[in-house]
């Protein structure tokens, strides 16, 4: 619906020769959510003074033979340079008004003006009239962000959560050793792996290695017990689960159905973890084993501290998006999505996914993105607005320190990486990520904090392979994961 | 139509004049004195030239002033080369026709 927007009519009078201010007419009309439509029109009288100013000032510089320069007749220039005067006029003119338009229209614009320049002519007689669509940024109203409380997660990091830790940390350092007795949780075993369907072979025997955790997840099915189905099996044994397919698998008549799958154990190891004595922490580096457990316990406090920043940074910005109920622009938000959805299909191509399977996930990714990036948006335009009313800014030195950390991070010279940001055109999403973050920590240094006790760190208990039972795939586990 | 009567090569009117000469000095003649210069062939007199000027631009010529510009001298890598002699012509006008070049 559109509804008819104030007209305004700008003012003759000019401060200097240099900004004379067009006598245009415009009106702006609300054509949907953070959109309007722009209709200006510039008088006769504006673009002859335009034409001949660009007329005067080619006498003087064009070279025409037989005659010496700025001597040439006026008609003769006009006549000859016709193309070219009437191009630069247009631009200038174009640009003049549009200028005109932001700032006596208070138009608080997001984009371009959607519009060809070069598919505009000015007439040769009467009026220049044009005519866009412009995005706006959204109106809202402010929610109260001063003195907010949240609740923040309290990570305790009592000696039994660093001897958790401790034995996750030494596992990556352990070694494969063979067992000689019965399968346990928390084992590794070969297993050779095999699927039917009323008696029609659907996987042959695979080897494979897993971890025995509660969970076993193919590509279109788990085994729920997984832990209990094998403990106490020897080499050799087989055991057999019933697995129901899951309904996006590939093959169509086996969505629902249940498949017998066996697991033949092959062979038993376990993980033994080093003995943290002397020789291993100077491997790692340190004095003592003292000074190990006090690394160790340092990087998990810093890890809870990151997780708690996350979660009150999670939580701080949940608050002051809860009352945005407001449209945001949809050719915005299409285009963000857009973005988004290539990015990500470019990643599942070259992931080896084919184009039927990519098409069949898109509305999916799609939901995911749109949603995604509706909050994304809404976030970034009230931290926007936050930002401009309390005067935060992002100076030079803010931007210098953080490529300097990109840098240092990547192993590369600041110098190498400000160049990269440059071309790729992301030093302005760099300075908004910036202004973003200095919003929030100003928005947490004035926040109230409720200590609440963090929950309870899920050990993983899931194993996924990547196998389809049903025989076809639908990508590789590890595009999945990428 | 055969401009003209004597004997010998018959021109066309646009045989004559080859081209309108449009410099500083051309237009300054034409403002001032309602003179235009043209290049027109060697072998064409003041007549032929008043005939094809009156038939070409449809106007009213008072006078007609020829000039032959001598070919010059110029330098080559194999040696030196004249470049071809060509005519000039000042055409006055009747004080109300004018013509326009551009």
């Amino acid at each position: 619906m559109a509804e008819a927007g104030a007209l305004a009519e700008a003012g003759t009078e000019a401060a200097g020769p240099e900004v004379k201010k067009l006598s245009q007419q415009v009106s702006v009309a609300i054509v949907g959510p953070c959109r309007r439509h722009v209709t200006v029109t510039i008088p006769r009288a504006d673009i002859d003074e335009e034409f001949n100013l660009a007329v005067r000032e080619l006498i003087n510089t064009v070279k025409v033979p037989g005659f010496r320069p700025g001597r040439v007749p006026r008609v003769l220039v006009e006549k000859k340079f016709r193309e070219e005067v009437t191009s630069g006029v247009r631009q200038n003119l174009l640009m003049k008004s549009l200028e005109q338009v932001a700032e006596d229209n208070d138009l608080d614009a997001i984009n371009e003006p959607d519009f060809d320049i070069e598919s505009l002519t000015i007439p040769d007689e009467g009026d220049f009239t044009y005519e866009f669509d412009v995005e706006v940024r959204p109106e809202f109203e402010l929610p109260e962000y001063k003195g907010l409380t949240l609740d923040r997660p309290i990570h305790a990091t009592s000696d039994e959560d660093v001897a958790k830790f401790k034995t996750r940390y030494l596992k990556q350092f352990g070694e494969l050793v063979p067992e000689e007795g019965e399968v346990a949780p928390g084992h590794i075993v070969r297993v050779n792996i095999s699927a039917t369907w009323k008696d029609q072979e659907l996987v042959r025997p695979t080897e494979d290695r897993l971890t025995v955790l509660p969970t076993l997840r193919f590509q279109d099915g788990e085994v729920a017990g997984f832990d209990t189905l094998m403990t106490g099996a020897k080499i050799g044994d087989v055991r057999e689960a019933n697995v129901t397919i899951s309904m996006e698998a590939a093959r169509v008549e086996l969505r629902g159905e249940t498949v017998v799958v066996k697991f033949e154990v092959l062979d038993v190891r376990s993980i033994r973890t080093p003995e943290v004595d002397q020789e291993f922490v100077e491997r790692m580096g340190l004095e003592s084993p003292e000074a190990f457990d006090k690394f160790l316990r340092d990087t998990l406090q810093r890890q809870n501290e990151w997780e708690q920043r996350q979660s009150t940074r999670r939580k701080l910005l949940d608050k002051i998006t809860e009352s945005a109920t407001w449209d945001l622009p949809e050719t915005l938000v299409r285009r963000q999505v857009d973005n988004a959805l290539r990015r990500e299909v470019l990643e599942m191509q070259q992931a080896g996914f084919t184009d039927e399977e990519i098409s069949a996930r898109r509305n999916e990714l799609l939901q995911k993105q749109i949603t995604m990036t509706r909050q994304a948006l809404k976030e970034h335009f009230v931290l926007d607005r936050i930002a401009d009313t309390e005067k935060v800014e992002v100076v030079p030195e803010d931007l210098e320190f953080e490529i300097a950390m990109m840098a240092y991070r990547r192993n590369e010279s600041p110098r190498k990486m400000r160049a990269r940001l440059q071309k790729q055109g992301l030093m302005e999403n760099l300075v908004a990520q910036i202004l973003e973050r200095k919003t929030v920590d100003l928005l947490l240094e004035s926040a109230q904090f409720n200590d609440v006790p963090a929950e309870p760190e899920v050990e993983a208990a899931i194993e996924s392979i990547p196998l389809a039972l049903c025989g076809e795939s639908l990508g590789s586990a590890q595009a999945m994961n990428d | 139509m055969a401009v003209l009567s004597r004997p010998g090569i018959q021109l066309e009117p646009h045989q004559v004049v080859i081209r309108p000469l449009v410099t500083e000095k051309g237009t300054h003649l034409s403002q001032r004195h309602n003179s235009y210069a043209f290049e027109v062939v060697t072998l064409a007199t003041k007549t032929d030239i008043k005939k094809a000027v009156e038939l070409l631009w449809n106007v009213r010529v008072v006078a007609v002033r020829t000039q032959t510009r001598v070919g010059k001298p110029k330098r080559t890598k194999t040696g030196y080369v004249q470049t071809k002699p060509w005519k000039k012509a000042l055409v006055e006008l009747h004080e109300d026709d004018r013509i326009s070049f551009f």
